[in-house]
């Protein structure tokens, strides 16, 4: 079954838009990660998804019905962001007892384990909470719920090391015991990419690539050897990342070379590297702009 | 994981109880307000006149401050409860924009009964304070015994304008929240123009007569159910695209 489906969505706001002509489709109990850089629509793709905001033009449908006031959508999911607010006249138990009044797979025991693992006090209020707390707190009501369609935006913003591993943990054993859909963001794709199926990454508003990570890490590979001699093999290619050290250089090329190819790489001494799902991401979305190594140097010939 | 089919009135039921927990703020308001209206009901007027034999000092106390007060408290609260932090609130747990509004109308509603039965039960508590003063009170509104219909009537009424103020206050606000631009449209409406007595444009004194002379309750009563029901489609239907925790 289709969770989300995306049709030619677009959204802009008076001076830009955010997302541009998309088209995606998320299935039933995927583990997809929404990977991007800042301010590529990410968080804008989930608010959507959850009925929060609307698109400006396009088709959204979740759970086969447009999100945006939807009830059955609203009830059958759940977005966990740092936008999430509570009356200061609840204490913390008091808004898990409503957390589970509002959501009917609500799993009580295992929020109640959370809480007090991560040892917070009953009675404090939401607003009271630090930074990282908050989040963690959010990323229990956001477990506990057990809803079909789960989200998390930025669920670690403030955690710590040792709490932020503790949360991907926990989502993951979760996510085993109790199989739902879960679009999960960050910008450290290799903070999770042990825990994702999809990825659906995001670059100017656009996808650049949805698909099994697997497929990803096998997309771009890594050319390292002398100059001059991959030059030769790269000149008819889109370079997606290049360095030089000394005499040797090493450029990331889509992995696209016929077994004829790639006997000649292995003669000229040009080695084949695979590369990890993380520099595949930081490469599919560097810009136009080369690096910022660029930003200095044209400051220095100006 | 199974999808759950919600009902609006199931959820609707939630929201009201989740916001009769979240929202008690305002009934704190309303217990101090009420009780400025007590301090002011205190003394509302007085003086002493005599000869050079006998000489009468008086005061005059009045329950009418503390439901006037209530009225503004009202008002407010319709205006609090549609802002942004009211909203997003709300819409931590599940929520459509009609569930919202339904739910927040009927806490407004029941707020408001709250809120017009203590009040105009404050001036006996002016009439009890004053007791133990050992003042003697002459002239007086009838209480519950001696004459109950009139005190219920005091009572219903009070509820009813409580209703309509609040009312007034949520649809204010939002407009408010569609637009801040409201707020100068809305004074030069209200306040600057019947100033300068353009024909048409005396809102606040055809509501008061529309409503303030009304002598039949019954009337009364389906004057103000019909005007808040027109507040609150309104309410539903200016702010059914407003996007939340963005």
């Amino acid at each position: 079954m289709t969770v989300i489906k995306f049709n030619n969505v677009t959204k802009s706001y008076r001076t830009h838009s955010v997302l541009d002509h998309m088209d995606f489709t998320i299935e039933e109990g995927v583990l997809t990660g929404v990977i991007g850089r800042n301010g590529v629509g990410k968080s804008t793709l989930m608010k959507i998804s959850a009925g929060y905001i609307q698109a400006t033009s396009g088709e959204v449908q979740v759970f086969s019905e447009n999100p945006f006031n939807s009830l059955k959508v609203s009830a059958n999911s759940i977005l966990v962001d740092d936008t999430m607010s509570f009356s200061d006249k609840l204490s913390l138990s008091d808004i898990l007892k409503e957390a589970n009044r509002f959501y009917l797979n609500w799993d009580a025991q295992l929020a109640q384990r959370l809480f007090d693992y991560f040892s917070f006090h009953p009675d404090v209020r939401h607003k009271h909470l630090s930074k990282g707390k908050k989040s963690t707190f959010n990323a229990i009501i956001g477990i506990a719920s057990h809803c079909p369609l789960t989200i998390f935006d930025e669920p670690t913003t403030g955690m710590d090391t040792a709490v932020r591993k503790d949360f991907y943990r926990a989502l993951l054993k979760d996510y085993i015991a109790n199989p739902r859909t879960i679009l999960l963001s960050s910008h450290h794709l290799e903070e999770i990419e042990d825990l994702l199926e999809d990825i659906l990454l995001i670059h100017d508003g656009k996808i650049r690539f949805h698909g099994p990570i697997t497929d990803l890490q096998e997309m771009l590979v890594k050319l390292v050897g002398k100059k001059v001699n991959v030059l030769a093999h790269t000149s008819k290619r889109t370079i997606f990342g290049s360095q030089v050290n000394g005499a040797y250089s090493e450029v990331l090329v889509e992995n696209k070379f016929t077994a004829d190819e790639k006997i000649r790489l292995s003669e000229e001494g040009i080695k084949m590297i695979p590369v990890s799902a993380n520099d595949a991401y930081v490469a599919l979305t560097t810009g136009a702009k080369g690096g910022i190594d660029d930003v200095f140097n044209r400051t220095a010939t100006d | 994981m199974y999808l759950t089919e919600p009902r609006l009135t199931d959820i609707v039921k939630k929201q009201f109880l989740y916001k009769l927990n979240a929202y008690t703020g305002v009934f704190s308001s309303l217990l101090i307000m009420q009780l400025i209206g007590l301090f002011f009901g205190f003394n509302t007027g007085g003086g002493s006149s005599g000869s050079e034999s006998l000489t009468i000092n008086w005061r005059s106390l009045s329950g009418d401050m503390a439901v006037i007060f209530t009225l503004f408290w009202a008002f407010s609260t319709g205006i609090l409860i549609t802002t942004l932090a009211y909203r997003n609130d709300a819409f931590s747990f599940v929520s459509t924009r009609l569930s919202h509004h339904v739910s927040s109308f009927l806490f407004l509603l029941v707020m408001s009964c709250i809120a017009g039965i203590t009040a105009p039960l404050a001036s006996s508590v002016i009439k009890l304070i004053s007791l133990f003063q050992h003042n003697a009170v002459f002239i007086e509104t009838s209480g519950l015994f001696a004459s109950p219909v009139d005190f219920f009537i005091r009572i219903a009424t009070a509820v009813i304008y409580t209703i309509l103020f609040a009312g007034f206050g949520y649809v204010i606000g939002s407009l408010i929240q569609l637009s801040k631009l409201v707020i100068p449209f809305l004074v030069i409406g209200l306040f600057i123009l019947p100033l300068f007595n353009i024909s048409g444009t005396g809102f606040i004194e055809y509501m008061v007569i529309f409503f303030g002379f009304e002598t039949s309750l019954l009337i009364f009563l389906v004057k103000v159910l019909i005007t808040v029901l027109v507040l609150f489609a309104i309410s539903v239907a200016i702010t059914n695209k407003t996007e939340v925790r963005k």
